[in-house]
Protein backbone atom coordinates (compact mmCIF):
# COMPACT_ATOMS: atom_id res chain seq x y z
CA UNK A 1 0.00 0.00 0.00
CA UNK A 2 2.90 1.95 0.97
CA UNK A 3 4.76 1.65 -2.68
CA UNK A 4 1.39 2.66 -4.75
CA UNK A 5 0.72 5.57 -2.27
CA UNK A 6 4.65 6.72 -3.28
CA UNK A 7 4.00 6.04 -6.79
CA UNK A 8 1.37 7.78 -7.25
CA UNK A 9 3.12 10.82 -5.48
CA UNK A 10 5.93 10.51 -7.90
CA UNK A 11 3.43 10.10 -10.66
CA UNK A 12 1.66 13.25 -9.79
CA UNK A 13 4.91 15.12 -9.07
CA UNK A 14 5.83 13.81 -12.41
CA UNK A 15 3.19 15.69 -14.17
CA UNK A 16 4.27 19.12 -12.70
CA UNK A 17 7.01 19.57 -14.16
CA UNK A 18 5.89 18.49 -17.56
CA UNK A 19 2.83 17.73 -20.75
CA UNK A 20 1.74 16.89 -24.73
CA UNK A 21 -0.94 17.87 -27.21
CA UNK A 22 -3.67 15.64 -25.40
CA UNK A 23 -4.36 18.71 -23.24
CA UNK A 24 -8.10 19.37 -23.96
CA UNK A 25 -10.55 21.31 -22.03
CA UNK A 26 -11.41 21.09 -17.91
CA UNK A 27 -13.08 18.21 -17.36
CA UNK A 28 -12.32 16.97 -21.29
CA UNK A 29 -11.28 13.13 -22.67
CA UNK A 30 -9.35 12.59 -25.31
CA UNK A 31 -8.72 9.18 -27.12
CA UNK A 32 -6.43 8.53 -29.92
CA UNK A 33 -5.42 5.13 -32.04
CA UNK A 34 -1.97 5.11 -33.68
CA UNK A 35 -0.49 2.52 -35.91
CA UNK A 36 2.94 2.42 -37.71
CA UNK A 37 5.10 -0.34 -38.68
CA UNK A 38 7.39 0.17 -35.64
CA UNK A 39 4.70 0.61 -33.21
CA UNK A 40 1.25 0.21 -32.21
CA UNK A 41 -0.44 2.93 -29.76
CA UNK A 42 -3.50 3.69 -27.33
CA UNK A 43 -3.81 6.55 -25.49
CA UNK A 44 -6.64 7.93 -22.97
CA UNK A 45 -6.67 10.88 -20.72
CA UNK A 46 -8.49 13.36 -18.76
CA UNK A 47 -7.57 16.80 -18.49
CA UNK A 48 -8.53 18.03 -15.05
CA UNK A 49 -7.59 22.11 -15.85
CA UNK A 50 -6.86 23.36 -19.40
CA UNK A 51 -3.62 22.98 -18.31
CA UNK A 52 -2.80 19.76 -17.13
CA UNK A 53 -3.87 16.21 -18.23
CA UNK A 54 -3.66 12.98 -16.38
CA UNK A 55 -3.56 9.27 -19.01
CA UNK A 56 -3.17 5.82 -19.85
CA UNK A 57 -1.06 4.99 -23.22
CA UNK A 58 -0.05 1.51 -24.31
CA UNK A 59 2.61 0.70 -26.53
CA UNK A 60 3.85 -2.03 -28.64
CA UNK A 61 6.77 -2.10 -30.20
CA UNK A 62 6.81 -4.40 -33.52
CA UNK A 63 10.33 -4.37 -34.32
CA UNK A 64 11.81 -5.57 -30.78
CA UNK A 65 7.79 -7.42 -29.41
CA UNK A 66 7.94 -5.00 -26.59
CA UNK A 67 4.95 -3.65 -24.94
CA UNK A 68 5.17 -1.23 -23.06
CA UNK A 69 2.45 0.61 -20.32
CA UNK A 70 2.48 4.13 -19.54
CA UNK A 71 0.88 6.67 -16.89
CA UNK A 72 1.33 9.79 -17.86
CA UNK A 73 1.40 13.28 -16.42
CA UNK A 74 0.81 16.39 -19.20
CA UNK A 75 1.99 20.03 -18.57
CA UNK A 76 0.86 22.83 -20.91
CA UNK A 77 3.88 24.55 -20.04
CA UNK A 78 3.01 27.94 -22.31
CA UNK A 79 0.45 29.26 -24.64
CA UNK A 80 1.13 32.04 -27.06
CA UNK A 81 -1.76 33.83 -28.12
CA UNK A 82 -2.39 35.63 -31.21
CA UNK A 83 -5.68 36.91 -33.17
CA UNK A 84 -4.59 34.83 -35.61
CA UNK A 85 -2.07 32.10 -34.26
CA UNK A 86 -1.12 29.99 -31.06
CA UNK A 87 1.66 28.58 -29.85
CA UNK A 88 2.73 25.97 -27.19
CA UNK A 89 4.86 24.66 -25.08
CA UNK A 90 4.08 21.39 -24.19
CA UNK A 91 5.57 18.44 -21.62
CA UNK A 92 5.09 14.76 -20.85
CA UNK A 93 6.61 13.06 -18.17
CA UNK A 94 5.52 9.12 -17.72
CA UNK A 95 6.22 6.30 -15.77
CA UNK A 96 6.69 3.43 -18.07
CA UNK A 97 6.29 -0.29 -17.30
CA UNK A 98 7.80 -3.03 -19.75
CA UNK A 99 5.82 -5.89 -19.81
CA UNK A 100 8.31 -8.19 -20.90
CA UNK A 101 10.65 -7.45 -18.70
CA UNK A 102 8.91 -6.05 -15.91
CA UNK A 103 10.93 -3.24 -15.28
CA UNK A 104 9.72 0.30 -14.50
CA UNK A 105 11.23 3.27 -16.63
CA UNK A 106 10.66 7.19 -16.43
CA UNK A 107 10.22 8.67 -19.98
CA UNK A 108 10.38 12.48 -21.19
CA UNK A 109 8.51 14.27 -23.57
CA UNK A 110 8.57 17.80 -24.78
CA UNK A 111 6.48 19.24 -27.53
CA UNK A 112 6.78 22.73 -28.95
CA UNK A 113 4.08 23.94 -31.65
CA UNK A 114 2.83 27.30 -33.23
CA UNK A 115 0.05 27.24 -36.02
CA UNK A 116 -2.43 29.50 -37.65
CA UNK A 117 -5.41 28.51 -39.97
CA UNK A 118 -2.86 28.07 -42.97
CA UNK A 119 0.90 27.24 -42.18
CA UNK A 120 1.38 24.52 -38.90
CA UNK A 121 4.81 23.41 -37.54
CA UNK A 122 5.91 21.10 -34.68
CA UNK A 123 8.89 19.49 -33.13
CA UNK A 124 9.25 17.37 -30.27
CA UNK A 125 11.46 15.28 -28.47
CA UNK A 126 10.97 11.71 -26.49
CA UNK A 127 13.72 10.14 -24.33
CA UNK A 128 13.13 6.75 -22.73
CA UNK A 129 15.05 3.66 -21.53
CA UNK A 130 12.24 0.46 -22.12
CA UNK A 131 15.36 -1.95 -21.87
CA UNK A 132 18.82 -2.11 -21.83
CA UNK A 133 18.90 0.61 -25.03
CA UNK A 134 18.12 4.15 -24.49
CA UNK A 135 15.06 4.98 -27.06
CA UNK A 136 15.05 8.35 -28.75
CA UNK A 137 12.53 10.27 -30.75
CA UNK A 138 12.70 13.63 -32.84
CA UNK A 139 10.30 14.56 -34.66
CA UNK A 140 9.14 17.41 -36.99
CA UNK A 141 6.38 18.72 -38.81
CA UNK A 142 5.23 21.36 -41.23
CA UNK A 143 1.74 21.80 -42.54
CA UNK A 144 -0.33 23.69 -45.14
CA UNK A 145 -3.78 24.16 -45.20
CA UNK A 146 -5.10 24.32 -48.79
CA UNK A 147 -7.92 26.70 -46.97
CA UNK A 148 -8.77 28.31 -44.00
CA UNK A 149 -11.38 26.18 -41.83
CA UNK A 150 -14.67 27.60 -39.97
CA UNK A 151 -15.58 26.12 -36.34
CA UNK A 152 -17.98 23.60 -37.87
CA UNK A 153 -16.39 22.44 -41.35
CA UNK A 154 -14.09 19.90 -42.09
CA UNK A 155 -10.45 21.07 -41.57
CA UNK A 156 -7.63 19.72 -44.52
CA UNK A 157 -4.22 19.61 -43.99
CA UNK A 158 -1.43 18.55 -46.11
CA UNK A 159 1.96 17.58 -44.14
CA UNK A 160 5.44 16.46 -43.74
CA UNK A 161 6.90 14.21 -40.90
CA UNK A 162 10.40 13.70 -40.50
CA UNK A 163 10.86 11.48 -37.67
CA UNK A 164 14.59 10.36 -36.23
CA UNK A 165 14.08 7.12 -34.16
CA UNK A 166 17.00 5.74 -32.30
CA UNK A 167 16.66 2.31 -30.85
CA UNK A 168 19.10 -0.82 -31.08
CA UNK A 169 19.07 1.29 -34.53
CA UNK A 170 18.68 4.11 -35.92
CA UNK A 171 16.64 5.93 -38.73
CA UNK A 172 15.34 8.86 -40.14
CA UNK A 173 12.08 8.80 -42.14
CA UNK A 174 9.90 11.30 -44.09
CA UNK A 175 6.25 11.05 -44.01
CA UNK A 176 3.81 12.59 -45.83
CA UNK A 177 0.59 12.74 -43.56
CA UNK A 178 -2.64 13.52 -44.81
CA UNK A 179 -4.47 15.10 -41.74
CA UNK A 180 -8.34 16.15 -41.48
CA UNK A 181 -10.59 17.19 -38.34
CA UNK A 182 -13.91 17.46 -38.19
CA UNK A 183 -15.74 18.87 -34.82
CA UNK A 184 -14.06 16.74 -32.16
CA UNK A 185 -12.67 13.89 -34.54
CA UNK A 186 -9.19 14.21 -36.10
CA UNK A 187 -7.99 11.54 -38.48
CA UNK A 188 -4.61 11.16 -40.04
CA UNK A 189 -3.11 9.35 -43.17
CA UNK A 190 0.27 8.78 -44.54
CA UNK A 191 2.28 6.68 -46.75
CA UNK A 192 5.91 6.84 -47.89
CA UNK A 193 5.93 3.67 -50.02
CA UNK A 194 7.60 1.33 -46.99
CA UNK A 195 5.64 2.59 -43.79
CA UNK A 196 2.03 4.10 -42.79
CA UNK A 197 0.75 6.24 -40.39
CA UNK A 198 -2.33 5.52 -39.48
CA UNK A 199 -3.90 8.30 -36.71
CA UNK A 200 -7.63 8.89 -35.16
CA UNK A 201 -8.10 10.82 -32.20
CA UNK A 202 -11.52 11.54 -30.52
CA UNK A 203 -12.23 14.63 -27.58
CA UNK A 204 -15.01 14.43 -25.69
CA UNK B 1 1.08 1.64 -59.33
CA UNK B 2 0.86 1.91 -55.20
CA UNK B 3 2.47 5.50 -55.21
CA UNK B 4 -0.40 6.52 -57.92
CA UNK B 5 -3.11 5.28 -56.07
CA UNK B 6 -2.21 7.14 -52.82
CA UNK B 7 -1.38 10.27 -54.47
CA UNK B 8 -4.40 9.61 -55.95
CA UNK B 9 -6.52 9.25 -52.74
CA UNK B 10 -4.91 12.46 -51.61
CA UNK B 11 -6.17 14.43 -54.21
CA UNK B 12 -9.38 13.06 -53.97
CA UNK B 13 -9.82 13.32 -50.42
CA UNK B 14 -8.38 17.19 -50.60
CA UNK B 15 -10.84 17.94 -53.20
CA UNK B 16 -13.50 16.51 -51.22
CA UNK B 17 -12.29 18.53 -48.17
CA UNK B 18 -12.02 21.31 -50.25
CA UNK B 19 -15.55 21.42 -51.47
CA UNK B 20 -16.54 20.75 -47.68
CA UNK B 21 -14.41 23.85 -46.42
CA UNK B 22 -17.13 26.78 -47.29
CA UNK B 23 -18.15 28.72 -44.10
CA UNK B 24 -21.58 27.54 -42.88
CA UNK B 25 -24.36 30.34 -43.11
CA UNK B 26 -24.75 32.27 -39.79
CA UNK B 27 -27.98 30.61 -39.62
CA UNK B 28 -28.52 31.18 -35.98
CA UNK B 29 -28.50 34.68 -36.49
CA UNK B 30 -31.43 34.58 -39.51
CA UNK B 31 -33.03 32.29 -37.20
CA UNK B 32 -33.10 34.57 -33.69
CA UNK B 33 -33.14 37.97 -35.75
CA UNK B 34 -34.95 37.54 -39.03
CA UNK B 35 -37.03 34.44 -38.86
CA UNK B 36 -38.76 33.95 -35.77
CA UNK B 37 -40.30 37.71 -35.23
CA UNK B 38 -42.12 36.71 -31.96
CA UNK B 39 -39.27 35.39 -30.11
CA UNK B 40 -37.30 38.20 -31.03
CA UNK B 41 -37.43 40.15 -27.83
CA UNK B 42 -36.96 36.59 -25.51
CA UNK B 43 -32.99 36.67 -26.52
CA UNK B 44 -30.23 38.33 -25.43
CA UNK B 45 -27.09 38.52 -27.02
CA UNK B 46 -23.33 38.55 -26.03
CA UNK B 47 -20.61 39.10 -28.37
CA UNK B 48 -16.69 37.74 -26.99
CA UNK B 49 -13.36 38.76 -29.00
CA UNK B 50 -11.62 35.72 -28.12
CA UNK B 51 -7.69 35.38 -28.95
CA UNK B 52 -6.02 32.05 -29.36
CA UNK B 53 -8.88 30.59 -31.72
CA UNK B 54 -7.39 28.83 -34.75
CA UNK B 55 -7.78 24.99 -34.58
CA UNK B 56 -11.60 24.08 -35.25
CA UNK B 57 -11.38 20.67 -32.82
CA UNK B 58 -9.28 22.68 -29.80
CA UNK B 59 -12.32 25.54 -30.14
CA UNK B 60 -14.75 22.76 -29.48
CA UNK B 61 -14.50 22.88 -26.26
CA UNK B 62 -15.81 26.41 -25.79
CA UNK B 63 -18.96 25.10 -26.68
CA UNK B 64 -19.18 22.52 -24.53
CA UNK B 65 -18.52 24.53 -21.92
CA UNK B 66 -20.63 27.74 -22.75
CA UNK B 67 -23.69 24.92 -23.08
CA UNK B 68 -23.22 23.80 -19.66
CA UNK B 69 -25.12 26.76 -18.72
CA UNK B 70 -28.82 26.38 -19.70
CA UNK B 71 -29.32 29.82 -20.16
CA UNK B 72 -27.40 29.77 -23.53
CA UNK B 73 -29.67 29.04 -26.39
CA UNK B 74 -26.73 29.03 -29.01
CA UNK B 75 -23.61 29.87 -29.67
CA UNK B 76 -22.26 30.58 -32.62
CA UNK B 77 -18.18 30.99 -33.42
CA UNK B 78 -16.60 33.05 -36.23
CA UNK B 79 -12.50 32.34 -36.75
CA UNK B 80 -12.40 35.14 -38.98
CA UNK B 81 -14.21 37.80 -36.59
CA UNK B 82 -12.31 36.24 -33.55
CA UNK B 83 -16.12 35.85 -32.29
CA UNK B 84 -17.67 33.91 -29.70
CA UNK B 85 -21.50 34.75 -29.58
CA UNK B 86 -23.81 33.81 -27.39
CA UNK B 87 -27.62 34.26 -26.80
CA UNK B 88 -29.23 33.27 -24.53
CA UNK B 89 -32.82 33.59 -22.87
CA UNK B 90 -31.42 35.36 -19.45
CA UNK B 91 -28.48 37.03 -19.97
CA UNK B 92 -28.15 38.25 -16.50
CA UNK B 93 -28.21 34.41 -15.68
CA UNK B 94 -24.72 34.59 -18.09
CA UNK B 95 -22.46 37.08 -16.22
CA UNK B 96 -19.37 37.92 -17.84
CA UNK B 97 -17.36 36.30 -15.13
CA UNK B 98 -18.85 32.58 -15.99
CA UNK B 99 -18.15 33.20 -19.81
CA UNK B 100 -14.60 34.36 -19.17
CA UNK B 101 -14.18 31.16 -16.85
CA UNK B 102 -15.55 28.96 -19.53
CA UNK B 103 -13.64 30.34 -22.21
CA UNK B 104 -10.48 29.74 -20.26
CA UNK B 105 -11.36 26.56 -18.91
CA UNK B 106 -11.68 26.16 -22.81
CA UNK B 107 -7.98 27.37 -23.32
CA UNK B 108 -8.49 30.66 -24.83
CA UNK B 109 -8.16 34.19 -23.42
CA UNK B 110 -11.06 36.73 -23.80
CA UNK B 111 -10.15 40.23 -24.68
CA UNK B 112 -13.80 41.85 -24.58
CA UNK B 113 -17.34 40.92 -23.69
CA UNK B 114 -20.18 43.06 -25.35
CA UNK B 115 -23.81 42.95 -24.48
CA UNK B 116 -26.73 43.94 -26.21
CA UNK B 117 -30.09 44.42 -24.71
CA UNK B 118 -33.02 42.73 -26.01
CA UNK B 119 -35.30 44.68 -28.24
Amino acid sequence: MKALIFFLIILLELGYLVIAHPVTYKGGFATSALQTRNDTTLYLNYSISQKKSYGVQFVSLSDTNERLLFLTGNRLLKRYYFFDAQANLYATTSLGFNHDNTQLFPCLHLKADAENRRYYTDFSATIMKPSSALFTKLTSRLGWAPYKHHFSTLSTWFMIEAVYLNYHNSQLELMPIYRGFYKSLLWELGYNGSNTFIHVMLHF
Amino acid sequence: MKHFLTFYLIILLSSFCYGMGNPPKDTTHETAYSALIPAIDKIDKIDVIVKGMTCAMCAQGIEKKLTENTAIKTIYVDFDRHLVSIECHDKKAVSNTMITTAIEWAGYKVISINRYEKN
